[in-house]
């Protein structure tokens, strides 16, 4: 260490004597090494961590019932069989969040509570600051009304006393039947423990206390969901704890098994649903598992732009070495041995790149915040980022030493030539061995991000002008309140909706600039899974299963939506005697589109049973995102789920005036709805692109930075060769190489060095596109297309980042050049 | 070009080399006139103006005051690719340090002038490169680079390339400098040669013994020109 000091102070001086250039290379490489340093902090924390809220918590395992996009909640009867049918589960709980009031005296806080079944406390084992869990006896309706709460409340409201256990809690909740602003009051509940400070919640932070579910949930169901049961609500997000003997991997398989033997059948789930078991807490790991492999993505390219970064420095090193050359010739002369020489030059590539380690975790603080907010990562719900993770250090650690000895290669490998470069009068002008390789490395790095970017461009720009089947123009979409009961499929009730409809369209209709209302579910960039689905078998294929979807739309729907009519026509107002279905569907049972007149095949479902022929067929919508096809659907003017049906006005006017028109209509009693929510479609389709928006921005920030990197050092090295070859260009001016001769000179050397680059970035580039299809990009992505502009447009930004160099050379006076030194 | 003008014509011209606190009149008011196939001699102490005037003759240099006439075009009129294109046909330089391109062979060397005259085919001017190498006794040596032979030598092949141009005007800058004096000789000589083919030579050296093989030597002295002294040819 006593043998560096010298070293570093040396290293400081040389760095110092030149601050602008130092600064430009610790920025280039602080900027490369922030964003790889925030993608592998996302990156970690997106990898399944043991819970520390529990004890002994490489044990906890999350129970999944994984569906295409989202994970399913589960019922109490699923938990209990889950239990039941699997030997390597220990214990299996489930977990709800629900908001609550409690009422402290006069003042009225609003809480976050976890209800967890039974199992939580004694089978999965949170930790606990003081007292006890809650007991599997009171983990019945008929249990007595117990809580734990979290060490956070403890301390803000108890001052941390230990006489907190036994005080009691008046909470009042939500209803969940027909009103969401109904209030129960859910009583009294005696605190019989307090969470351990690591234990701030299940799935998420700031949880403030725990309640038995069995007990308390009940008294949440009111109206028509009283007679329901709480044993058949899937609301629960399910944990395990693994037997002590067993293993992740064999409790999974159990599980599969058990569900392939129909252990689960009839408890809730789909058939499509699989059930999987992930280690440690995670909500949705699905998605979690998603955002890692895009996290995972983002982390190599910034990897890349962090070898592009630091090829760069080691470029701008080397373009500092003809200054260089006399002091280290000197040294050499006073006999310092190579070995020495190389240590000092490792030196101060090793200074410059902690200086920019350090702007690099700087900066990426600020990046992550930033990130975190992106959708695709925001949606995949990770708690906590914690850039101080040990693994993130010891990658980026790792990372500076890999990016030490690249940056330093260049200058070391210069130290071969120095006795040749001092005995030579002949400066040489030709790039060097590194020179090309970094130059071909850059331009190839960021030849494939570029390429990959522009897939991203290319496909948001498809998705953005795709046909989706429908219209949004003008458009505003009102979601009331759920209300009544769920199943309706009788005629009297068909008759209901059509009188009910009419009645609410008569009263919006009078606010002015209202000009056409609309009823039906699913509406575009709605909640499709509001829908429900069925299953029909083709007349010919009786063994085949078809998933049907349904749609309750009234006569004006489909000319609101600009719904185009394939074959057939729309059935007027109450004529049910024939379905409306989609091309999907059509070609689905049918195997052609036109079938209008052919009979639909009875569907499992209420009102469907009949047998019907189909009256038209509709072209497919994309309800939800543009790359999501929808199911096969059926439209019916009224079914079973017409009750929940959303409100289409056709209005120019702005939501901010809309809104308080709707709410006099409705505070006079003349509509009848609560508002849940209150959108345009245009809006909400754009935030379902938002996770694809997101992607596009940071690969567009990486390609824009590598980009920007490359070119910068390409021209860095043209600069230098132009410098370090002026004798060369004097010459040839000598012998009548004109201005533009010169320039071409410079520019066709440019394209040469480049060329390799250039060479290896249309493959890579191919290449790097096919790796992100289908996951991340669709298949129809003109891959090639995309490499060939590419290719041609960085051609093209090498001859216009020659052009400085070019015209420098051109401007050499050849006569100072020339003139014996 | 008019058969009673001058090669070379110069009046009044200028050369100024300015920094931040200092003037210094490289060239001041040069009058000369050089006729075509003369063997001029310039000579003078370091930093006369030398070889700053044979760079403003090769056109290597812009000036500052004055008209320069070359093969009767107004150098001050014409832009840098013409300069350039003048200066590709019209002119050979030979420079003291030689000035050959490591990287390429005697042959390349030798024929690179040639590059830049348009629809010149590639066998051409190696065939042309080959020819004026035999010329210089340098045949046998095409294929080798620049650091493969002696000073006398690469100044052999620094001649083939400003002769391969068949230019009107050869320009050499101490081109004995570099050189052992038997190799001098040797050079002086093969220069002389080429000046009694018809070329027409200027040259810039220190040496008395050299200059004496001039048809015409001038003296220069803090950038003007001294009384001519002219000898017969």
């Amino acid at each position: 260490m006593k043998a560096l000091l010298p070293d570093l102070v040396h290293a400081w001086r040389v760095h110092r004597a030149t601050p602008v250039a130092s600064s430009i290379a610790v920025a280039v490489l602080g900027i490369a090494l922030g964003f790889m340093t925030a993608f592998l902090s996302l990156f970690s924390d997106l990898l399944p961590h043991p819970h520390r809220g529990f004890d002994a918590a490489d044990g906890v395992a999350t129970l999944v019932a994984q569906m295409p996009d989202s994970a399913n909640p589960v019922n109490i009867r699923f938990l209990e069989r889950a239990g039941d049918e699997v030997s390597g589960f220990a214990a299996v709980a489930g977990v709800n969040v629900a908001d609550v009031e409690w009422r402290d005296g006069a003042k009225v806080e609003l809480l976050t509570a976890e209800t967890v079944t039974r199992g939580f406390f004694d089978g999965l084992r949170p930790r606990l600051a003081l007292g006890s869990g809650i007991a599997a006896e009171d983990h019945r309706d008929d249990g007595a009304s117990v809580a734990v709460i979290s060490h956070a409340l403890w301390q803000r409201h108890f001052g941390g006393r230990p006489d907190v256990i036994g005080q009691e809690l008046e909470l009042l909740a939500d209803a969940m039947a027909s009103n969401d602003e109904e209030q129960v009051e859910v009583g009294p509940y005696r605190i019989v423990g307090v969470a351990h400070p690591d234990m701030e919640g299940t799935f998420r932070s700031n949880v403030d206390l725990w309640l038995p579910a069995e007990q308390f949930m009940p008294k949440r169901l009111t109206g028509p969901l009283a007679n329901v049961g709480l044993g058949n609500f899937g609301m629960f997000r399910a944990l395990v704890r693994l037997a002590l003997d067993r293993s992740l991997e064999s409790a999974r398989r159990e599980l599969v098994s058990a569900h392939g033997n129909g252990a689960f059948d009839g408890l809730g789930q789909p058939d499509d649903a699989r059930l999987q078991l992930h280690p440690g807490v995670t909500l949705d790991p699905g998605r979690q598992a998603e955002a890692r492999r895009q996290v995972g993505l983002f982390t190599l390219v910034g990897f890349l732009v962090v070898i592009v970064a630091g090829a760069n420095v080691g470029l701008f090193l080397l373009a500092r070495a003809p200054g260089r050359r006399r002091e280290l010739g000197i040294r050499l002369a006073v006999g310092a041995p190579m070995k020495r020489l190389r240590r000092q030059l490792l030196v101060e590539s090793a200074l410059l790149v902690a200086a920019a380690t350090l702007v690099g975790i700087v900066l990426a603080l600020w990046l992550m915040v930033w990130f975190q907010d992106l959708a695709f990562l925001e949606r995949a719900r990770f708690s906590s980022v914690s850039l101080l993770d040990w693994r993130v250090l010891a990658g980026v650690v790792g990372v500076a030493a890999f990016v030490t000895l690249l940056v330093s290669l260049a200058p070391i490998a210069g130290l071969k030539r120095l006795g040749v470069i001092g005995a030579t009068r002949q400066v040489r002008a030709r790039p060097g061995a590194f020179q090309r390789f970094g130059g071909a490395l850059q331009i190839a790095i960021a030849g494939v991000v570029a390429c990959v970017v522009l897939g991203f461009v290319v496909y948001l720009l498809d998705l953005r002008t795709r046909d989706l089947g429908y219209s949004t123009d003008d458009l505003v979409v009102i979601t009331p309140s759920f209300s009544g009961p769920v199943f309706s499929a009788d005629s009297a009730d068909a008759e209901r909706t059509r009188v009910r409809r009419e009645r609410q369209r008569e009263v919006l209709l009078q606010i002015p600039g209202v000009e056409a209302v609309a009823f039906g579910v699913p509406v575009p960039a709605g909640q499709v899974s509001a829908t429900f689905s069925f299953r029909l078998s083709p007349p010919d294929r009786p063994d085949r299963e078809i998933r049907v979807a349904l749609a309750s739309a009234d006569r004006v729907f489909p000319e609101m939506l600009d719904l185009r009519v394939l074959h057939g026509r729309w059935p007027d107002v109450g004529d049910a005697s024939g379905h409306v279905v989609s091309r999907a569907l059509a070609e689905a049972v049918f195997g052609h589109v036109d079938v209008v007149g052919e009979v639909l095949p009875s569907i499992q479902g209420p009102g469907l049973s009949e047998p019907k022929p189909v009256v038209a067929v509709v072209e497919n919508v994309f309800f939800a995102h543009p790359e999501k096809p929808d199911d096969p659907r059926i439209y019916s003017e009224s079914t079973f789920f017409s009750d929940n049906d959303r409100i289409l006005l056709k209005t120019r006017l702005p939501l901010g005036t809309l809104r308080p028109e709707l709410d006099r209509l409705i505070e006079a009693g003349d509509l009848e709805i609560d508002i849940a929510h209150f959108f345009r479609p245009r809006d909400r389709f754009r935030e379902l692109l938002a996770p694809d928006r997101g992607r596009l921005y940071l690969s567009m920030l990486a390609a824009a930075t590598a980009l920007a990197l490359a070119l910068f050092g390409f021209y860095g090295i043209q600069r230098f060769l132009v410098d370090a070859g002026r004798r060369e260009f004097a010459i040839l001016a000598a012998i009548g190489a004109g201005p533009k001769r010169l320039r071409r000179r410079v520019i066709g050397t440019g394209l040469l060095l480049g060329l390799p680059g250039l060479v290896f970035a249309g493959p890579l580039g191919y290449l790097g596109l096919a790796a992100l299809k289908p996951e991340f990009l669709p298949d129809s992505t003109p891959a090639l297309a995309i490499v060939l502009f590419v290719v041609v447009a960085l051609a093209v930004l090498l001859v216009l980042t020659s052009l400085a160099p070019a015209r420098r050379a051109a401007a050499i006076a050849p006569a100072a050049q020339l003139r014996e030194d | 070009m008019n058969k009673q003008s001058p090669l070379i014509a110069l009046q009044g011209v200028e050369r100024i080399f300015t920094t931040e606190t200092l003037e210094t009149h490289a060239l001041d008011g040069i009058d000369l006139e050089i006729a075509s196939g003369e063997y001029v001699t310039i000579e003078g102490p370091s930093g006369c103006g030398k070889s700053t005037l044979l760079s403003v003759l090769g056109l290597l240099d812009e000036i500052d005051g004055g008209e320069y006439r070359l093969a009767d075009v107004l150098t001050t009129e014409i832009d840098a690719e013409e300069r350039a294109r003048l200066r590709n046909r019209e002119i050979g330089f030979v420079f003291q340090s030689f000035n050959l391109i490591p990287e390429m062979s005697v042959l390349e060397n030798v024929a690179l002038p040639l590059v830049y005259r348009d629809g010149m085919a590639t066998g051409e001017r190696r065939k042309r490169a080959g020819e004026v190498l035999e010329r210089v006794g340098m045949a046998a040596r095409a294929d080798h680079r620049p650091n493969q032979l002696s000073g006398g030598q690469q100044q052999r092949v620094a001649i083939a390339r400003a002769l391969v141009g068949e230019p009107s005007l050869i320009l050499a800058d101490e081109p004995t400098g570099n050189l052992d004096h038997e190799n001098g000789e040797q050079i002086m000589a093969l220069l002389a040669a080429l000046n009694r083919a018809g070329a027409t030579l200027v040259t810039v050296t220190h040496n008395p013994e050299y200059a004496a093989h001039a048809g015409r030597r001038i003296a220069m002295l803090d950038g003007r020109l001294r009384t001519p002294e002219a000898t017969a040819a």
